[in-house]
This record gives C-alpha cells, sequence and structure tokens, in this order.
C-alpha cells in the first residue's frame, strides 16, 4: 500500500514536471483576421440582435415598463376571468356541454379501437408492433453511428 | 515552462496585445478540448470578449489571468453543452467509464520519469499532446486544469462539480494513461 502511494506521487511528480516544460501550442496565424472580422460583424448587428445590455438606454427602459404593464395586464385578466367568466350559469353551461361532448369523443372512440381489436388478427397487431420496434432501433443505431463517427473517433 | 507573458499591456494596441497572449489563450483550449478547431472557435470568441473590454485590459496587470479564467470557463461550458447533446450515446458507448487503466497500473509506470528523460524535447512535445487528445474528457479535462494550469484540487473539483475523490481517481488514472501511451510509444522506437 505505501508502495503504491510511493509510486503515485512519483507519477504525479514526473507528469508535474513533463506538463510545466512544454511550450505553448501556436496559434493559427489567422485568428487576429478572424477577431476583427467577427468585431465587425457583431457591431453591425441591429441593436436588437445584440445582449439586451447592448440596447440603447431608451429601449431598456421601454422593454422594461413593456414587460411590467404585460404583467399587470396578466393579473388583472386573470382576476376578472375567475370572478366573472365562471359565475355566469351562461358560460357554466356551455362548460357542462363541452364535457359531455368530450366524453361522448372518448366513449366513440373506446368503440372504435374495441371494434378494430375484433376485426385485426392479434398476429397483425405483433407484427405492427414489431416493425416499430425495428424502425426504432435502427434509428439508434443510425445515431450510435454518427456519433462515433462524429465525436468518439474524434 | 509555460510562459504566461505577464508584463503590463500598458497602451499597446490590441494586435500586440493578441499577439502576446495568444499563443497561451489557444494551448489553454487545444488542451482542454483536445480539439484544433473547437479551440480556434473558442480562442476566437475570447478575443472578442477580451476586445469589448479592452479598455480594462489593456492597462491590466492581471489581463493574463483574466483571459485564462475566460478561456477555461468557456471550454468548460462547451464541453458541459457538447456533452449533455451526445450524453445517451456516449454513456452508451461507455465512453466516459471506459478506463482503460486500474489504479495498480500506475506501479507498471513509475519508471515513467526515467522514459520522459530519455526522450528529446520535441518527441515528449508530440507525444504528450497526442496522448493527452486520447484521453477521455473526464481525465484530460482535470489533469490539464491541475499540471498545465496549475489549480489546485478543491477548486477543479468545485470548477467541474465532482467530488474531491472522483478527481483524484481521475487525474491518477489520466496521468497512468498518459504514462503508459509514452512509454509504449518509447518502446516502439527502441
Amino acid at each position: 500500500m505505501k508502495h503504491d502511494t510511493q509510486d503515485q506521487q512519483t507519477l504525479e511528480k514526473a507528469v508535474d514536471r513533463l506538463c510545466k516544460q512544454q511550450p505553448l501550442r501556436k496559434a493559427p496565424a489567422d485568428l487576429y483576421s478572424r477577431v476583427m472580422r467577427e468585431v465587425q460583424l457583431r457591431k453591425a448587428l441591429p441593436w436588437w440582435r445584440k445582449s439586451f445590455l447592448h440596447w440603447p438606454l431608451m429601449m431598456q427602459v421601454a422593454f422594461v415598463l413593456a414587460a411590467l404593464v404585460t404583467a399587470k395586464l396578466a393579473l388583472v385578466c386573470t382576476d376578472w376571468v375567475s370572478s366573472n367568466w365562471f359565475a355566469s350559469s351562461k358560460v357554466a353551461r356551455e362548460s357542462a356541454s363541452l364535457i359531455q361532448g368530450a366524453d361522448t369523443v372518448i366513449t366513440v372512440s373506446h368503440s372504435i379501437s374495441s371494434h378494430l381489436t375484433e376485426v385485426i388478427p392479434m398476429s397483425w397487431m405483433y407484427a405492427a408492433l414489431a416493425i416499430v420496434a425495428v424502425l426504432y432501433l435502427v434509428l439508434f443505431g443510425v445515431g450510435v453511428a454518427t456519433y462515433k463517427t462524429l465525436y468518439a473517433a474524434r | 515552462m509555460n510562459p504566461a507573458p505577464e508584463q503590463p499591456v500598458g497602451t499597446r494596441d490590441f494586435a500586440s496585445f493578441m499577439q502576446a497572449y495568444q499563443d497561451m489563450v489557444f494551448s489553454t483550449a487545444v488542451r482542454l478540448l483536445g480539439n484544433d478547431h473547437q479551440a480556434e472557435d473558442i480562442a476566437q470568441e475570447v478575443f472578442v470578449k477580451a476586445y469589448e473590454q479592452f479598455d480594462n485590459l489593456r492597462s491590466s496587470e492581471s489581463a493574463g489571468g483574466w483571459l485564462k479564467t475566460v478561456t477555461t470557463n468557456l471550454c468548460l461550458n462547451y464541453l458541459s453543452r457538447y456533452r449533455k447533446r451526445w450524453r445517451l450515446f456516449s454513456e452508451m458507448a461507455g465512453k466516459d467509464d471506459d478506463d482503460e487503466f486500474d489504479i495498480e497500473t500506475v506501479t507498471g509506470v513509475v519508471g515513467s520519469d526515467v522514459v520522459f528523460e530519455e526522450l528529446d524535447a520535441d518527441e515528449q512535445h508530440q507525444l504528450l499532446e497526442a496522448a493527452l487528445i486520447k484521453l477521455p474528457d473526464h481525465q484530460r479535462i482535470p489533469l490539464v486544469l491541475y499540471h498545465f494550469e496549475g489549480i489546485a484540487y478543491d477548486a477543479i473539483a468545485a470548477q467541474l462539480n465532482v467530488s474531491l475523490s472522483k478527481l483524484k481517481t481521475d487525474l491518477l488514472r489520466g496521468r497512468a494513461a498518459l504514462a503508459k501511451a509514452m512509454q509504449q510509444h518509447a518502446l516502439q522506437q527502441v
């Protein structure tokens, strides 16, 4: 155990010495021109495509005000809906008919699906499920192959 | 050595500022990312940020430190975004847990100091850079931050959001992998 620790320390010192001795890697010769080109591109962007901190002061103030007004409006609307909308009997009746409609849709879809399971043989169902599973696996395999080609094998 | 130019920038213009620091920024980025093209993009982004802050940086004594911090942060952000995107496949391929070297392997590379000494400086440089690129991210990043950038264990652990014990294990395995790769190459040369 003590031997292992000594080995680890020896290795650490050796790697540390080696790393510290290394010269810097040379940056690409065109880095300066790339940076200046990017700076010019960003300068040419319209204000609304820059980050908020770079917007004109007037626009920043207007945006904050608009956000506050929107928030207030949302609160007022919510309050109005809860106090007036659901209290109205007409709306309540409409809501009830909506619920009935939804119930009918569920009942009909249930009867259609049970009818289909009677008509379509189960073997077809299993075959369809198997095809979907195979397609899913193929898609997954393509994903893994893409990962290995583009990233893992870099 | 890794000569980080720490002399005051004074009234130098941006071109000479970049000239002074671009190799340092690029080296940090390429070692952290293990990819030249991505490192070029990150170096570009670092200097665009530096350009925006140039009024403060031109007379700052700590411009080098600022650049290193920004470079490291941008690289780690990039890697974390990239890792999240590919995590599913990465984990399926077992890449992150693909530790080819057990702790015990360290005992097999104790003579690494001797082997390193036997190589000339150019060979050492080429071998080390090549071996670094081959290390998995979770070994290469702490290794670069600790040995090249000189950041302390606890600061690295906090930055990478891993426990101190995991960090030390990754570092140990990374060093062993690095030394083994270099030893193998040196033996092939003999």
